[in-house]
């Protein structure tokens, strides 16, 4: 009876693990299972459940590339990233000059690094927001700055209306005595952008008829970073609103 | 969306096992005998291969007491060409190759 337990463990391993495969998979998890059922030498039985466990719990996308060819366009998707990276952090160093041009020359260096940072950990956020645009879409860039567009334009009109109102409700700066707040209004923009971005493949699977739930390790990081830069936003939107309706002197 | 890049060295090998007799129904597991290849490899690249439209699947129409319908899988027309095409290249690339590894002889 004990040995009849555990032969039949590979079997139940594998069931679980097939239990959690989409709808859309589930005649593979049926069909290794039914193969498993074949085997008989014990050895044998447990190296095949534990392989095909992998592919039930990390099952291929629809419409996705081969394993091999995924491992290898991940560089790829790296180096696309740390373009649109570089974009982004030089608007930030061109608006960081636009607000201090009188910076010391002794500062330059640490600014640099700043920037080589940031830009550093800007690609690893947006390495698989890239992968996850370029798993729906053909590999060409026209289809990757369709979104980016999609979310520089989306990002710009939530902070136009306040960006209207800073300049509207402040005389300081339309005299000129002030600067326009560039650094502030970026970091307004930039984190609906990325939000636009990370949302846009969740959104694309949904619209598709896909089940979004298929892989949740890598949903749950998306949704911890949407959340992230969601309740950022607001926070600093929150913050900056009594500027923007002028009724605070000297905001900062 | 479906990509035209060149399939890897695993996906070329299953490709042409499937294709040493085209009209046969093959199981996972000979498959995976016949190619070396462990299952968590196979599978992936056979889902891929049927999403493509390379590969016919069927479930058994006997089914044998006491175990459940195995899964079968044969390439169809257009995997078939592809496997063709991907062995010819195999092959011309193992005649350069063995051209390349010959050793020359006195006076060549």
């Amino acid at each position: 009876m004990i040995t009849g337990f555990f032969t039949q463990i590979p079997e139940r391993l594998l069931a679980t693990a097939v239990r959690h495969m989409p709808a859309e998979r589930s005649e593979w998890g049926a069909a290794m299972l039914a193969e498993l059922a074949q085997l008989r030498h014990p050895v044998t039985r447990w190296q095949f459940a534990l392989s095909c466990v992998r592919v039930a719990l990390f099952p291929p996308h629809r419409g996705g590339l081969l394993m091999n060819e995924r491992r290898k366009y991940w560089f790829a998707n790296f180096g696309v990233a740390a373009f649109f990276g570089l974009l982004m952090m030089g608007i930030a160093a061109f608006l960081v000059f636009l607000d201090t041009p009188e910076t010391p020359p002794g500062k330059t260096l640490i600014s640099l690094l700043v920037f080589g940072g940031n830009w550093l950990i800007f690609t690893l956020i947006l390495t698989p927001i890239v992968s996850g645009l370029r798993a729906d879409e053909p590999v060409v860039m026209k289809h990757l700055l369709i979104p980016f567009g999609a979310a520089v334009l989306f990002g710009l009109l939530l902070i136009a209306p306040f960006a209207f109102m800073e300049y509207w409700n402040n005389p300081r700066i339309q005299s000129g005595e002030f600067r326009f707040p560039f650094m502030l209004f970026y970091a307004l923009w930039l984190s609906p952008t990325v939000f636009f971005l990370a949302a846009t493949p969740i959104v694309r699977r949904l619209r598709a008829g896909e089940s979004i739930l298929a892989h949740p390790l890598p949903l749950l990081l998306r949704v911890a970073l949407l959340a992230f830069l969601a309740i950022g936003w607001i926070t600093l939107l929150g913050d900056q609103m009594p500027c923007f309706l002028g009724g605070v002197p000297g905001c900062d | 969306m479906q990509r035209n890049r060149p399939p890897s060295e695993q996906t070329i090998t299953i490709l042409l096992a499937l294709a040493e007799d085209p009209t046969t129904w093959r199981h996972g597991y000979d498959l995976c005998q016949q190619t070396e290849l462990k299952a968590g490899t196979m599978y992936p690249i056979l889902i891929r291969l049927a999403d493509r439209g390379l590969l016919e699947t069927t479930w058994e129409s006997e089914i044998p007491v006491g175990r459940p319908p195995r899964h079968l899988y044969r390439l169809t027309e257009a995997g078939l060409e592809l496997a063709s095409e991907l062995g010819e290249q195999k092959a011309i690339a193992a005649k350069a190759k063995r051209i390349r590894l010959r050793p020359r002889t006195e006076g060549a």
